[in-house]
């Protein structure tokens, strides 16, 4: 009986499903409004409007800049749900069995690491010239403090990035969004206005999009490596 | 267009691996290589910014997560 009813609920959801993709506008063709209004509207004046020179981030860090204040909450509450079920770590947590690596291994990491973070924020903060940006930003610098954990054991990173620092730095890109958002209600009247004339200028609008860039890219980062934490540390 | 036509086939199989593998590592360590998959093919389709995430997200911070998980959970066989 359960089965049968679980199935009927499988079969309409899945109706649904399907008739509300089939009932989109067709993919590719140029009738479509997304290939005659919008494309060519952020082709044409994604530089004078945003002062981006690469049309992903003038889309992500202005014409959609609510999916992306959105996307932090998400990420931020990803975490708050992890480090309910599993607390957030005691000053003085243990940290695995952990066998120390040979010179060889710790001066080719420290090398490693010190190449991959450079490069994390050169992602990072390139991200209005070429591809890249916050997220993919964040995510490295995350990857490489969780390759430097590897080799040094956890510990270690746990006394180079306190724990307060990364309780700041987890908020920082939502509390960095709200700010910049009242500044646009404050100046032009409604909230996260970046179009130009608001900000005055072209140096105050790259100096506002790259805060926003790098609070993005430390948040990711210290999100992932909390939740890194939570996962690996033994109590 | 043919380097594509070649890998959306490749990519399904590799799916499939992963999800048919009875081997918890090894599923991981088969998704991380159809994320490296998808990232090329992201690229070929001129999305370079997200080719960069999908290395970075799917090759990088979940197969970490994974396998960390993996190796923190007791793993039980049944028929």
């Amino acid at each position: 009986m359960k089965k049968i009813v679980f199935l009927l609920c499988f079969i309409a959801c899945g109706f649904f499903i399907i008739s509300a993709v089939l009932a989109l506008p067709e993919m590719g063709s140029e009738v479509n409004p997304a290939n005659t209004l919008i494309a060519p509207r952020y082709f044409e004046k994604s530089v004078s409007e945003t002062g981006c020179r690469n049309v992903v981030s003038a889309i992500i860090l202005s014409y959609r800049s609510y999916d992306t204040l959105a996307q932090m909450v998400l990420l931020f509450t990803a975490l708050s749900a992890a480090l309910l079920i599993l607390k957030r770590e005691s000053p003085g947590f243990c940290c695995e069995i952990f066998v120390m690596p040979s010179l060889l291994v710790k001066s080719v990491a420290i090398t490693f690491f010190s190449l991959f973070f450079g490069f994390a924020f050169y992602i990072l903060l390139g991200g209005r010239f070429g591809s890249g940006g916050g997220f993919q930003g964040g995510l490295l610098v995350a990857t490489s403090f969780i390759f430097y954990s590897l080799i040094f054991g956890l510990s270690e990173v746990a006394g180079r990035i306190p724990q307060n620092l990364r309780i700041f730095f987890e908020s920082l890109a939502i509390l960095t969004f709200v700010f910049i958002g009242f500044l646009g209600m404050w100046l032009s009247g409604s909230f996260l206005a970046l179009s130009p004339g608001v900000f005055g200028g072209n140096l105050a609008r790259e100096v506002i999009l790259m805060l926003l860039e790098i609070s993005i890219g430390l948040s990711c980062g210290a999100i992932l490596v909390s939740l890194f934490f939570l996962i690996k540390r033994v109590d | 267009m043919s380097l594509i036509n070649f890998l959306i086939p490749f990519l399904i199989v590799i799916a499939l691996g992963a999800v048919l593998s009875r081997d918890l590592l090894g599923a991981v360590i088969i998704f991380s290589a159809f994320s490296l998959i998808m990232a090329v093919v992201w690229q070929q389709l001129g999305a370079p910014a997200l080719a960069l995430a999908e290395v970075v997200i799917g090759a990088g911070i979940t197969v970490v997560l994974f396998v960390v998980a993996v190796c923190r959970t007791e793993i039980e066989e049944s028929e």
